[in-house]
């Protein structure tokens, strides 16, 4: 693996906060129940996420790209409760895909569908709701980390990060409906076998990005700026 | 004599008035002869596809901000003599004509969007792949004003609005030249 530099991501010490959406800046006791709940499920998500990053320092070790890609995803929300990184929530029928992630460095938000946030639609396989949540918490936090910049490398690093997670996390199932709900893809799966697991992620994401984002795929030779 | 008065008055005032507003309305606008929001052509030509499966023949084109407030749009970096910017992109068929064939989808809207704003009055270059305009097709790319102050809402009820540009926008030596195109 190639080694990266940290210095790539910014605000690794960056702070979230709720926007209006999710009741702002007011404490837990002064939104109502809903906003409450939603609040509580990216909480628990993202420290499911920063749990399993944890353990990913020592399983792949500190240097590894995984780790460094997956911590600067995680940081990039930090802590809450001051300025940085805003998240939301809008309904279902205003955002395409369930997270998303917009603006510009320094200025970002990062905003969930309803239904993943409230669990009103409940995820996967398994009733751990924040072990389900976690996958796309950190995928967009790495947009986030990345300052919104769109391309295919990065899209394939958000669902890298997205699977590691779930791996480290292990037993769990946790797979993506894509082609417009025609095909199942695992992205992780317990089942498979240690060596096979890289291969096994990367023809994964690799099939997402085939058929989710065929657009994005550089040529080579053509170097973004 | 007194009803004929008052009628005038009335009259003068909503007279008054509708001219206010139309004035309010011109000035929102730079260059009141042109849209608020346009695309235009810029110049065709031939560089290494950008993305897999394109061909290497682009058009350049600029997008307009023809209003007093800032515009908003998703944009992707490029080098730059692909354009100051990538811009998002769908391509639809034009109204009242098929493209017949199977098309390009463009450079759809990810679950990521790099902000760019456009400043009043001024313009930004981006290029997309020539077979993303070809007969029967147009591009749309979506934007918001400033005033909505709502970059999140990007389907149905949301915020964003579309400008269009299609084949039939294109100079006529372009438009004829993509209708022989295989």
């Amino acid at each position: 693996m190639t080694p990266i530099s940290v210095l790539k991501f910014t605000d690794p010490t960056g702070l979230y906060e709720f926007d209006a959406s999710l009741g702002g800046d007011s404490s837990d006791g002064s939104v109502d129940r809903e906003t409450r709940n939603k609040r509580i499920n990216f909480r628990k998500g993202l420290q499911r996420a920063k749990d399993n990053v944890a353990k990913l320092k020592t399983t792949k070790g500190e240097k590894s790209t995984a780790y460094q890609k997956a911590k600067a995803a995680v940081d990039a929300y930090g802590e809450e409760g001051d300025k940085g990184v805003t998240v939301g929530v809008v309904g279902d029928n205003q955002q395409k895909t369930p997270g998303h992630t917009t603006g510009t460095k320094g200025n970002l938000q990062v905003t969930f569908k309803d239904s993943f946030l409230s669990q009103a639609n409940g995820l996967g396989e398994n009733k751990d709701i924040p072990g389900e949540m976690q996958g796309l918490i950190i995928h967009e936090g790495y947009h986030a980390a990345t300052n919104a910049a769109k391309g295919y490398q990065i899209e394939h690093d958000a669902y890298l990060v997205q699977a590691l997670v779930l791996e480290a996390q292990n037993p769990f199932n946790s797979y993506l409906d894509i082609n417009n709900g025609s095909e199942r893809v695992y992205i992780w799966d317990r089942s498979w076998n240690a060596v096979d697991i890289d291969a096994n992620r990367e023809n994964t994401i690799k099939r997402i990005l085939e058929v989710e984002y065929p657009e994005l795929k550089p040529t080579s030779g053509v170097k973004k700026r | 004599m007194k009803n004929l008065t008052f009628v005038c008055a009335i009259l003068f005032v909503l007279l008054t008035l509708a001219d206010t507003d139309l004035g309010q309305s011109r000035s929102l606008l730079i260059d009141s002869t042109r849209p608020s929001v346009f695309i235009s052509f810029d110049k065709a030509g031939l560089l290494p596809p950008l993305f897999e499966g394109e061909s290497g023949d682009r058009y350049w084109l600029k997008l307009h901000n023809n209003t007093a407030v800032k515009l908003f749009v998703c944009k992707f970096d490029v080098p730059k003599r692909y354009g100051d910017y990538g811009i998002e992109t769908e391509v639809v068929e034009e109204f009242g004509r098929s493209a017949g064939i199977a098309h390009p989808r463009g450079y759809l809207p990810t679950d990521v969007c790099g902000i760019q704003s456009i400043d009043p009055g001024s313009s930004v270059s981006f290029s997309v792949p020539q077979a993303q305009l070809g007969p029967g097709l147009m591009i749309r790319v979506q934007f918001y004003y400033a005033w909505t102050d709502n970059w999140r809402k990007d389907t149905k009820e949301g915020t964003w609005t579309y400008v269009l540009f299609g084949n039939s926008d294109l100079p006529s030596i372009e438009r004829s030249k993509s209708s022989q195109r295989p």
